[in-house]
């Protein structure tokens, strides 16, 4: 039967087209091959050119190739033979194009009228009313009136335009940026303990090591092309990961120590004076290239950081410590790199903790060599060029305001008036935010970053922000929680509509290019800020209207001046002759070039610093031991509030603030709509948690109603957050380290409510109450 | 909230016109990046350009020989692996080029949890967590192939990849339904559905599949697996925890891992309340026949119980029954993306349970017509037949089934038509295949595995829908046509027990013992079966629609009937409008039902991320 079935339909299928094996809904979907390396492709979006950009996410840095129609952006694939991706990305990469097409992009500034309504006006009434509104409020105000909240979402050659712009031309005094958030801690630990903010290792580092320690750092789901180069590693490395949390990486990891929230810094210290117990620290590499061990030593003999306390403290089993120790003491022959991120910078104690985990490259001599590194794993893209170059914290070049050398060394290179320069630092963001509360600032000029819902205690930030007596916003959205408070919106053309370039995790600046059309009259913020140079007049208008600050370019060979004979020399980039004096193409060619590069040719592809002996950049050339005995979180949870709340990464396919990523179709099929709680099963049985109920999170700021996720991956007495939901600010503490003034996201104290599903009975459910009417 | 300040007055007399009309015209200038792509393009003239940058990263990753007799490609994970980073959801979307606006892609990735002491991590708290990516499982008895009416899937002979054929698709979405694994998307703009074809044009050059390629840790390969070690392995339940029964399909997946699993693995949206779609056209048709063949056995039964009034209302019975038939079939059409194609329906009867049905309900409708020709027919052979109309059909007749037959159907006394328009053989025949049709309805559903949907219980709803609404449809007619009152109060009392009987069935086989089973906790919190879902749903974000289900059907199946009894016949207006709302609201109540058993479903499906109910 069946054959002879069969038979028929062939018989058929010769005569009627009783099958369709081709059309144009096939022809939707062929795959041809599309040159230029990159194997088949979609055919309708068949590339006819290429070129290599640095994705505009996180810190990794990878490089995707973008596919060219008609000079325009069409797709994209994560570029095989850049250095630090091979090949790879992540969801965030993949999709990076699709934020550029969402239909709420801003195509026209937006000036907020009498009747309190944002209307669209053209740029020169737009760039006229943000030099006379600043311009009135430093006159009646003072100097200390105004502020920028800057990003670490622009290229470096844009913030370093927005910087000396802000401060050498408008006079804004006071200016800092997202990057306050993530990377502040690593910024001043670094300072301190090496003398110049200066991440040492390179990423071959997680592939050389023989034990990788992450702290705080969720790879696998926060730099998952960084996890794709643990994988890589040929040695057979144990991965240690130190986290309340069995994150992802937790799972991933060979050891997880699950430790008490904040307890790292006891840990680390016990860590260190069991090393000093053991004797397996590195004597000679001590002598000759640190100071202050032998304080350190004393100080680490307090009984709080003996192995009993330690254990007591971090809840962490004595053996799991001492046999932590063992796998990183020194004189086993083993490579150990110690790698940070969030989990460290963004605590109470946060520098100090950093810090102890630089002491425990030193004390082992884990520095300067290929696999090891107290290393700090930056966020955002370009976070690494903010601290160089966005003129806030440090004066340009990594250098201090505070430091007469530094201003005439800048003025010099820049052919400015030595005054124009201020002599002492700006306010961090928490200070900015104060002062604004405090009604000393009276103009906030906010670009590429969401304050309204990433400030930490967000709740009263939106307050805050409604004081000012203008708010400008630039951005690529006028529907973020901020740029809806705005007075003046500048609509800002995003990553893919610009050219600059970024510095990654591992000091690589990488290029990346214009690729697709900005949407309406949207301005890149280099040329936004060109503008209002422009029309804030005067020296201003003077200054920035000379030919070295005309293009990003322009600006990149200013930055190499401003690197001569700095830790972070660049001056090398695009010197040899085959690259006729154009930077861009010797960055573009090479795959990016880690700083610094002062020679001639081609670098070698990684590189870390203090290798072989080269000095520490503190004075006598040698590394610091920082420290400071622990102090108790500022917030811990007590009979009213008994639970902490944890904040951190939700998955891959989210961005921060979802200002981007919640405007892929892609991406938002990869993350939980709403927010949810992480809350442990035996919690969940005391509280009386039902399977339809939600939770309301209390804190002594706020309060919200997630959903409920009941999972063993956090401890009893914690509840997880993932930080991209607006909601989650409204509970956080706002505390910060008292060196680096980054906030304290990690640790707050909640109580927990639990809102109940609907209990509605179950014969009303089936008749309606039409048989048992209600009496 | 709003800004507090001062607003702008927008007057500013400082512009910059020549500055910006640069900058603007800068910013749509985009050739800069030319000098850029000529790097790629010498690499491109360099020789390179040929083979995949890529191809020394991802050979390891494919098999070394095809598959021979008895094998077939498949994907294998490495479970250990994968660390949830979701980079081959987006790489597969952008290098298949599939549809953004409609946020299609054809890989997820979800996650399995649980808790235990973990023996490779001890001081873990007992958690345990596996981030599950999944595409198509190019399964060896396709579930979506063989339910296919239109053979738009095809196995491939040689490398067993289950490939669609979208030109081919008729968009019946019947496919969906079948794929225990949610596997085939739904695209409206273009009315088909689209899969995971394993990259099978990258496969046949020796290309990796895009998720294979993108994987930055190497955790999706493909393998070469004999079928029958996949059919084995699946008939003794071995797939992936917290996954559907891969004895439906024999999914050909390998999950490759060394942990061992706790005992409470399940997915992380596993109490996840969904309402599946509710295929609205599917319910009308559904329903509309139902109510046909109801009403055919209606007449029936009116001839065996009350042969005296029967004739009397055979006519609106019978016209009644044939409209709501034809207009339930007619109904069917738009539930299909490019009802054009539907002529190729026929082609899956071999497998397709739909195919049988459009077949079964394209004899009913025949059936009907004819039905309903003679019906047409009767008055006109009463002796006022125009010869321009009768002698077509006498020759028709003639010469398909000879004179004998012919002049015995148009008898020039006009009597046959009649005569074979009341027999009730005619009735019967009809009944019968409009209820052999109704049990390739119920077989549809039954043949997706899903535990809502079993034979049994599918069987109990559309019958149990074909005796309600055939009791209350003809309600009106005997009301209208002045029925003896003891026939319609017989006729109400039958509704009114139809009506005790779906409704409280309904309850039982619903909702009570799944409900009741987690209430009492005799089953873990964390076990989420299919029909506890599917209760859970009906009781919760359901729970209107069931109410006006319940409602509905009790008002116009129970409370009004007794009220017409208790009445005791005023005016036979009233009955009229009485009997009319009955057989409305019993209508409304059945089409409720309908889409309840749809929207409440529960499909099954692979691990999900979690997310908010």
């Amino acid at each position: 039967m069946p054959s002879l079935f069969s038979q028929a339909t062939a018989f058929l299928s010769r005569r009627l087209p009783l099958r369709e094996w081709d059309g144009p809904l096939t022809r939707d979907l062929v795959l041809d091959p599309g040159g230029f390396g990159l194997g088949k492709v979609p055919a309708r979006l068949r590339p006819d050119a290429v070129v290599t950009s640095v994705c505009g996410f996180c810190s990794t840095g990878c490089g995707l190739n973008i596919h060219l129609k008609e000079g325009r952006a069409v797709n994209l694939t994560p570029a095989a033979d850049y250095p630090v991706n091979v090949g790879m990305a992540c969801p965030k990469g993949w999709e990076a194009l699709a934020p550029l097409a969402s239909p709420d992009r801003g195509t026209t500034p937006l000036l907020r009228n009498s009747e309190g309504l944002l209307r669209p006006v053209e740029w020169t009434t737009a760039a006229a009313a943000f030099a006379s509104r600043f311009k009135e409020i430093q006159r009646r105000h003072g100097p200390d009136s105004l502020a920028w909240i800057g990003t670490g979402q622009i290229y470096t050659e844009e913030m370093a335009l927005l910087g000396a712009v802000a401060k050498f031309g408008m006079g804004i005094a006071h200016g800092d940026g997202n990057t306050r958030q993530c990377m502040a801690t690593a910024v001043a630990a670094y300072k301190e303990s090496f003398g110049f903010d200066a991440p040492p290792f390179t990423y071959a580092d997680f592939e050389e090591a023989d034990v990788i320690v992450l702290v705080g750092s969720n790879l696998c789901i926060a730099h998952p092309i960084l996890w794709q180069r643990v994988l890589q590693n040929k040695r057979g490395a144990e991965i240690v990961v130190i986290d309340p949390r069995r994150t992802e990486t937790a799972m991933a990891a060979t050891h997880h120590l699950a430790l008490q929230p904040k307890s790292d810094l006891v840990l680390l210290y016990g860590l260190a004076r069991l090393l000093i117990e053991a004797g397996a620290i590195d004597r000679a590499f001590l002598d000759a290239r640190t100071e202050g061990f032998a304080a350190f030593a004393a100080f680490l003999a307090d009984p709080a950081f003996a192995l009993p306390a330690v254990a007591e403290a971090t809840g962490l089993p004595a053996e799991t410590i001492a046999a932590l120790a063992g796998k990183i003491g020194f004189g086993s022959g083993k490579r150990v790199s110690f790698w940070w991120t969030m989990g460290v910078n963004q605590g109470h104690e946060a520098t100090r903790t950093a810090q102890a985990i630089v002491n425990l490259a030193l004390m082992t001599g884990n520095i300067g060599k290929p696999g090891t590194g107290a290393n700090s794993i930056t966020g955002q893209c370009n976070a690494m060029g903010s601290r160089l170059y966005s003129n806030t914290t440090g004066l340009l070049g990594g250098r201090d305001f505070k430091n007469p050398a530094h201003r005439a060394e800048v003025a010099s290179i820049l052919n400015i008036p030595e005054t124009a320069i201020p002599d002492r630092d700006s306010w961090a963001y928490d200070q900015i935010v104060a002062g604004i509360e405090a009604g000393q600032i009276k103009g906030l000029w906010v670009v590429a970053t969401n304050t309204a819902h990433s400030w930490i205690g967000s709740g009263t930030v939106q307050a805050t922000l409604a004081k000012l007596d203008c708010l400008v916003v630039q951005d690529m959205y006028p529907t973020t929680e901020t740029a809806r408070l705005a007075h003046l919106y500048l609509p800002a053309a995003g990553w893919g509509e610009k050219e600059g370039t970024f510095i990654n995790s591992e000091r690589r600046m990488g290029h990346s290019k214009a690729v697709s059309p900005a949407p309406g009259r949207a301005l890149s913020d280099f040329r936004i800020v060109r503008l209002l140079a422009e029309a804030w007049g005067g020296e201003c208008a003077a200054l920035f209207r000379r030919a070295e600050w005309e293009s990003p370019e322009a600006v990149f060979r200013l930055m190499q001046k401003l690197s001569a004979g700095r830790p972070c020399d660049i001056t090398g980039i695009g010197r040899d002759p085959q690259w006729n004096g154009s930077p861009y193409a010797h960055l573009d060619a090479a795959g990016g070039v880690q700083w610094p590069w002062t020679g001639e040719g081609e670098p070698v592809q990684e590189r870390r610093l203090f290798e072989e002996g080269s000095p520490f950049f503190r004075p006598g050339g040698k590394a610091l031991f920082a420290f400071e005995a622990p102090r108790p979180m500022p917030e811990p949870p007590d009979a009213e509030y008994p639970f902490l709340l944890l904040t951190g990464r939700g998955t891959s396919a989210q961005w921060h603030t979802g200002t981007r990523t919640e405007k892929s179709a892609v991406l938002r099929k990869l993350r939980p709509k709403a927010i949810y709680a992480e809350l442990h099963p035996d919690d969940a049985a005391r509280l009386g948690l039902g399977p339809r109920d939600a939770l309301r999170l209390v804190s002594r700021r706020g309060s919200v109603v997630a959903a409920a996720f009941v999972t063993a991956a956090v401890r009893p007495g914690q509840v997880f957050l993932p930080m991209h939901y607006a909601e989650t600010n409204l509970l956080t503490h706002p505390t910060v380290d008292p060196y680096s003034r980054q906030p304290a996201y990690k640790a707050a104290a909640v109580r927990l409510e639990v809102v109940p599903a609907s209990q509605r009975d179950l014969l009303d459910d089936l008749f309606g109450g039409l048989l048992f009417p209600e009496e | 909230m709003s800004p507090a300040g001062e607003a702008f007055s927008g007057e500013h007399a400082t512009t910059t016109p020549t500055l910006i009309d640069r900058l603007l015209a800068e910013q749509r200038d985009l050739s800069a990046v030319e000098r850029f792509s000529a790097r790629h393009e010498r690499h491109d003239r360099n020789g390179h350009g040929g083979a995949p940058a890529m191809e020394g990263r991802y050979q390891a990753l494919l098999p070394a020989a095809p598959p021979s007799e008895g094998e077939q490609y498949a994907f294998a994970v490495d479970l250990d692996a994968c660390s949830g980073c979701k980079g081959c959801v987006s790489a597969c979307h952008s290098l298949n080029g599939l549809d953004k606006a409609e946020e299609e892609t054809w890989r997820s990735v979800g996650l399995l949890h649980g808790s235990h002491e973990s023996p490779e991590a001890p001081g873990s708290h007992g958690s345990f967590q596996q981030t599950i990516t999944t595409a198509c499982h190019h399964c060896v008895e396709p579930g979506c192939l063989e339910g296919c009416p239109v053979l738009a899937y095809e196995k491939d002979a040689r490398t067993g990849i289950v490939r669609h054929l979208d030109d081919q698709c008729i968009g019946c979405q019947y496919c969906i339904l079948k794929c225990p694994y949610d596997v085939p998307q739904y695209s409206p703009s273009r009315g088909i559905v689209r899969k995971c074809d394993l990259c099978s044009n990258r496969l046949a050059v020796g290309e990796a599949p895009a998720c294979v390629q993108a994987c930055p840790n190497g955790a999706i390969m493909i393998a070469v697996v004999r079928k029958e070690d996949a059919l084995a392995a699946a008939r003794r339940g071995e797939f992936l925890p917290g996954t559907p029964d891969p004895a439906i399909t024999a999914p050909t997946t390998r999950y490759l891992s060394r942990r061992t699993p706790p005992a409470d693995l399940r997915p992380a949206d596993v109490h996840r309340l969904r309402p599946d779609h509710g295929h609205p056209a599917l319910v009308g048709m559904l329903v509309l026949t139902q109510a046909s063949v109801g009403l055919y056995a209606a007449d029936l039964v009116l001839r065996r119980f009350a042969p005296g009034f029967a004739g009397e209302v055979r006519q609106p019975i019978l016209f009644l029954a044939a409209a709501l038939g034809l207009a339930g079939i007619a109904t069917s059409l738009l539930h299909l993306g490019r009802p054009l194609g539907a002529w190729r329906a026929l082609l899956g009867l071999r497998t397709s349970w739909l195919s049988r049905e459009i077949a079964a309900f394209g004899l009913f409708a025949g059936i009907v017509v004819v039905r309903t020709a003679l019906l047409l027919l009767e008055p006109l052979s009463q002796g006022r037949l125009p010869s321009a109309l009768v002698d077509p059909i006498f020759h028709f007749i003639a010469s398909v089934w000879g004179e004998a037959a012919a002049l015995q159907a148009i008898d020039v006394t006009g009597g046959t038509v009649a005569r074979l328009s009341g027999n009730a053989l005619l009735t019967r025949i009809t009944v019968l295949v409009g209820l052999a049709a109704v049990g390739t309805s119920v077989m549809i559903y039954a043949d997706t595995r899903r535990a809502a949907w079993s034979a049994w219980r599918t069987a109990f709803r559309f019958y149990g829908t074909v005796l309600l609404l055939g009791a209350a449809a003809v309600l009106p007619v005997l009301a209208r046509c002045g029925s003896p009152n003891r026939l319609l109060d017989a006729a109400l009392v039958l509704l009114a027990l139809l009506t005790v009987a779906k409704v409280g069935g309904e309850a039982i086989l619903f909702l009570h013992p799944a409900v009741a089973a987690a209430e009492a906790g005799e089953i873990p919190a964390w076990t989420w079966s299919p029909r506890r879902k599917t209760a859970l749903l009906l009781l919760g974000p359901l729970g209107g629609l069931l109410r006006l289900r319940n409602g509905a059907g009790l008002l116009g199946g129970l409370l009004l009937p007794f009220l017409l009894l208790m009445l005791g016949h005023v005016h036979h207006r009233i009955d009229l409008a009485l009997c009319a709302l009955v057989t409305g609201l019993v209508f409304l109540g059945e089409a409720v039902e309908r889409h309840l058993f749809f929207v409440s479903a529960a499909p099954p499906k692979m691990p999900g991320h979690f997310e908010k109910n």
